[in-house]
């Protein structure tokens, strides 16, 4: 993604957000953290979005729930 | 033996495979595809792990081989416009803070939001769907994922912002609005 190095420690929300997002894929800058983190303190957009992405990405990671194979699949397998 | 393999984890190996696909032919396959591939390789399981544990790491490559057929069928450089207009289309900071004060059904339970979520990761795009799987579900690196799905970094850390976005949206389209 194309986060251009801003010097300005402000950022705005669409820069924010894909700096949120980015920090779940690799390490960011100090200075991007910075911003990010300034931007943050008086975005509460930008925070419910940041809370979204960390606590969904930590609920898709618990093992899925229980299921039965339903007997149609079970049948196929069984035949085959 | 694969008989028994059937009736001792077939049900953990769909809802490891229903969790990652969303229809039942394509379960279907990648679970007879799983089936076969151990029989084959049976001779080579050394019980290093579980007997489940390896057909999970059967299914998974299964699952992995059915994103990557798919992403060779898009082309979907599609997907690297510029990520700016959609932004503004969506208009998701508007929404978010009309929202500011909790919605009625507060969500206590994190089961029920782990299906909201896995709801909507079905309704995105087929690519931001597999991407978002093997990102967050599966824990792929980037490489890996990269491989599969025969994109550059740039275009998945796109495509993973999109479907963040996307899911933030259709969530808060199902009424959560506050995820804490």
């Amino acid at each position: 993604m194309s986060i251009k190095i801003k010097l300005s420690p402000f950022l705005n929300c669409e820069e924010t957000s894909k700096l949120i997002s980015l920090t779940r894929e690799e390490k960011i800058s100090l200075w991007s953290k910075l911003q990010k983190r300034m931007h943050l303190s008086m975005c509460d957009a930008c925070t419910k979005f940041e809370n979204f992405v960390n606590k969904s990405g930590d609920i898709v990671q618990t093992p899925p729930p229980p299921e039965k194979m339903p007997k149609s699949i079970r049948d196929k397998i069984e035949n085959k | 033996m694969s008989e028994r393999w059937l009736n001792d984890y077939g049900d953990q190996l769909y809802a490891h495979a229903k969790s990652r696909l969303n229809n039942e032919e394509e379960i279907l396959d990648v679970l007879q595809d799983t089936f076969v591939a151990a029989l084959e390789s049976v001779s080579r399981f050394r019980g290093d792990s579980s007997e489940l544990t390896w057909l999970l790491g059967i299914l998974r490559h299964k699952i992995f081989d059915v994103y990557r057929k798919r992403a060779r069928k898009n082309t979907f450089t599609a997907e690297a416009v510029n990520v700016y207009e959609e932004f503004k289309e969506q208009d998701r900071y508007n929404v978010a803070i009309v929202d500011r004060a909790p919605g009625p059904d507060k969500i206590a339970e994190n089961r029920e939001l782990y299906f909201a979520i896995m709801n909507c990761i079905g309704k995105l795009p087929q690519m931001q769907t597999d991407a978002f799987t093997m990102r967050e579900l599966d824990n792929l690196t980037t490489k890996d994922i990269c491989n599969i799905l025969s994109i550059s970094t740039t275009n998945l850390n796109v495509i993973l912002y999109r479907a963040r976005i996307n899911l933030q949206k259709c969530l808060h389209e199902k009424g959560i609005n506050d995820v804490d």
